[in-house]
């Protein structure tokens, strides 16, 4: 029996590698004229996917020719992450679209002969092969427009993560509640399991709680949202995914705009223009989203909500 | 083919001291010791703190490797006298770093871009030039670890592993040759980070998620690949050296090969996963008609 069971493993096993052997032999199903696309993703995560699917769906409208996307997601894995980047390079797509800060990093240091597009970094390095589009809005506008909802706000929590894109934003809301004298109370976390502990040790006098564009913090927000619930104050987030899952309003960029604007570079790359040509698109106009079922428990009008957006021109989107 | 392989091999220059040092903590000092993953990162940490300070290079390599070899010592002597078990202060140790490498770089990404680092000339010139250099000091790095398990000292260590209480009753200083044991593989975690920093152009709080994990996995499956065709019985350096790098080279070919075959890496880990237990199985079947 036991014999029986390692020859058909054994046959399993070459099975498989016969098949490797003839996949690497077989010609590739590419035609020439098919534009390939590598688009990596550090992790799954809803706010990556909407940029990815921002950008294909508009893409395909923007370029008239047939384009092949291929998505990589490294799955936190810097590995895998350096192998799909890797992959994308010896298979020569015409364009590799790393999103997030430390992907089109790496993007960066291992291509150099393919055009990148990257997509929601802070990268300030000018490559020739490399085009940006930086999703940070100024934090000083997210206060501002804060204040203007909330004229009597003295205590805000902000809860963050040790992440690269998110350390500097900090120091920026920071800043920007001085400028405003009021009193921020930072938390920060490094895991997720970090997060309960982290928001247990909000001030009970905090009006209200306050998160950026944070993968991580974003992961776990019903812990916040059950917090915020139970103190009967309102959660401000920076995306819409967020505002979904039960935060009171958010102050941010579409993800899907990332993508839009991302397609439009990718367009331009794909008929001809290099990337180092391109000036960095700076994604600077909120959209404010508001799940009134929220505010609705929190008996909070939306009227203040409205009238801030009227003041500051921001697009409204009501969940 | 020939690209998955290079592919795989450039991955493997950088990883092979994490790997090394991962089999020295467990196969000769026998401790997992969690705290290579800090120092992987900690040793980024500090050669792209010190490259961006302006520092030269070299001395910015020399203080990372020491660095990782601290964090070492520093855990040795939390488990002294036993007082600590060596999993539990690996794991406390990495907390430790987990802040301390995000105060050593001021933020959690320095990028390294634009910075001149030990091999960045050299990948200007041409990239063949670049991964020769970065393999020359990768391998330096694990030969002059490997001559010296070679050496008395080498063998004190294994006895170490092996048992520490006769090592005691001999009159010997068990507690220094864990230190230099603990030294050497945090110093070889911190080499592989900082080389790792360098070829992917950045140092991040978080590069070294599943580090550990990795290097255990592609250490373990070194040894049965080599077991396949070799005696492993007797200690032998040039074999277990042989293990470790068949081993993380198996791990990113095969990474790589199912990458390019176009598999959704979403199933990539659990394909691997299958495909590795095959690899295993035979071994230990080859195993078992070797000794029959």
């Amino acid at each position: 029996m036991n014999s029986l069971f390692n020859k058909l493993l054994l046959i399993c096993f070459y099975y498989i590698l016969a098949g490797c052997v003839v996949c690497y032999g077989a010609p590739s199903t590419f035609k020439p004229s098919i534009k390939k696309i590598g688009i990596i993703m550090p992790i799954e995560h809803k706010a990556l996917l909407e940029i990815s699917e921002g950008f294909q769906e508009t893409l395909k409208v923007l370029y008239s020719g047939p384009i092949k996307f291929k998505v990589g997601n490294a799955q936190g894995d810097i590995n895998l992450q350096r192998a799909i980047i890797s992959q994308m390079h010896d298979a020569n797509y015409d364009l590799v679209v790393p999103i997030a800060t430390s992907v089109v990093q790496m993007t960066t240091a291992m291509i150099s002969n393919q055009s990148i597009l990257g997509l929601a970094a802070d990268v300030t390095e000018k490559k020739d092969n490399l085009a940006v589009v930086n999703d940070e809005i100024d934090k000083e506008k997210i206060i501002a427009f804060i204040h203007k909802v909330y004229p009597k706000l003295k205590n805000i929590s902000l809860v963050y993560s040790s992440s690269d894109k998110i350390f500097p934003e900090a120091a920026q809301v920071e800043t920007a509640c001085k400028h405003r004298h009021i009193k921020l109370h930072s938390l920060m976390i490094q895991n997720l399991s970090d997060l309960y502990s982290a928001s247990q040790a909000i001030p009970q006098d905090t009006e209200a709680v306050f998160i950026l564009k944070d993968c991580l913090v974003a992961s776990g927000i019903n812990t916040l949202v059950q917090l915020t619930k139970k103190r009967k104050i309102p959660l401000i987030t920076s995306d819409d995914g967020t505002v979904q899952q039960g935060a009171s309003f958010a102050v941010g960029v579409s993800e899907k705009d990332i993508g839009i604007e991302g397609a439009k570079l990718a367009a331009q790359i794909l008929q001809g223009v290099s990337p180092g040509k391109l000036s960095m698109v700076k994604l600077t106009k909120p959209t404010i989203f508001i799940n009134l079922s929220a505010l609705k428990y929190l008996d909070q009008d939306l009227a203040p909500i409205k009238s801030a957006a009227k003041a500051f021109h921001y697009p409204l989107v009501i969940k | 083919m020939l690209e998955t392989f290079i592919a795989a091999l450039s991955q493997t220059v950088t990883f092979l001291p994490m790997a090394v040092a991962l089999y020295i903590s467990f196969n000769i000092l026998r401790a997992i010791d969690m705290t290579l993953d800090g120092s992987f990162v900690l040793g980024a940490a500090i050669f792209a703190r010190l490259v961006e300070l302006n520092v030269s290079p070299v001395i910015a390599a020399i203080s990372a490797v020491l660095s990782g070899a601290i964090a070492g010592i520093g855990v040795s002597i939390m488990q002294r006298g036993q007082k600590i078990d060596s999993l539990l202060a690996g794991v406390l140790a990495t907390f430790i770093l987990l802040s301390g490498n995000l105060l050593i770089m001021g933020r959690p990404n320095i990028s390294l871009l634009s910075q001149v680092t030990l091999v960045s000339r050299a990948f200007q010139n041409s990239q063949l030039l670049g991964w020769i250099l970065v393999t020359l000091l990768s391998g330096v790095f694990c030969l002059i670890i490997c001559a010296i398990l070679f050496t008395k000292l080498g063998l004190i260590l294994r006895a170490l592993g092996d048992n520490p209480n006769l090592l005691a009753r001999r009159g010997k200083p068990i507690e220094l040759y864990r230190l230099l044991g603990f030294a050497m593989t945090n110093g070889l975690a911190a080499v592989s980070g900082c080389l790792t920093a360098q070829t992917i152009g950045y140092a991040d709080i978080g590069m070294s998620y599943g580090m550990t994990l990795t290097a255990l996995g592609t250490v373990i499956l070194g040894k049965q690949i080599l077991s396949m065709g070799l005696s492993m019985h007797k200690f032998n350096i040039g074999k277990e050296f042989g293990a470790c790098f068949i081993g993380v080279l198996f791990y990113f070919f095969a990474v790589n090969g199912l990458l390019r075959l176009e598999i959704n890496p979403l199933y990539l880990k659990m394909l691997l996963g299958t495909i590795l237990i095959g690899f295993l199985r035979l071994a230990g079947i080859a195993k078992t008609r070797g000794q029959i």
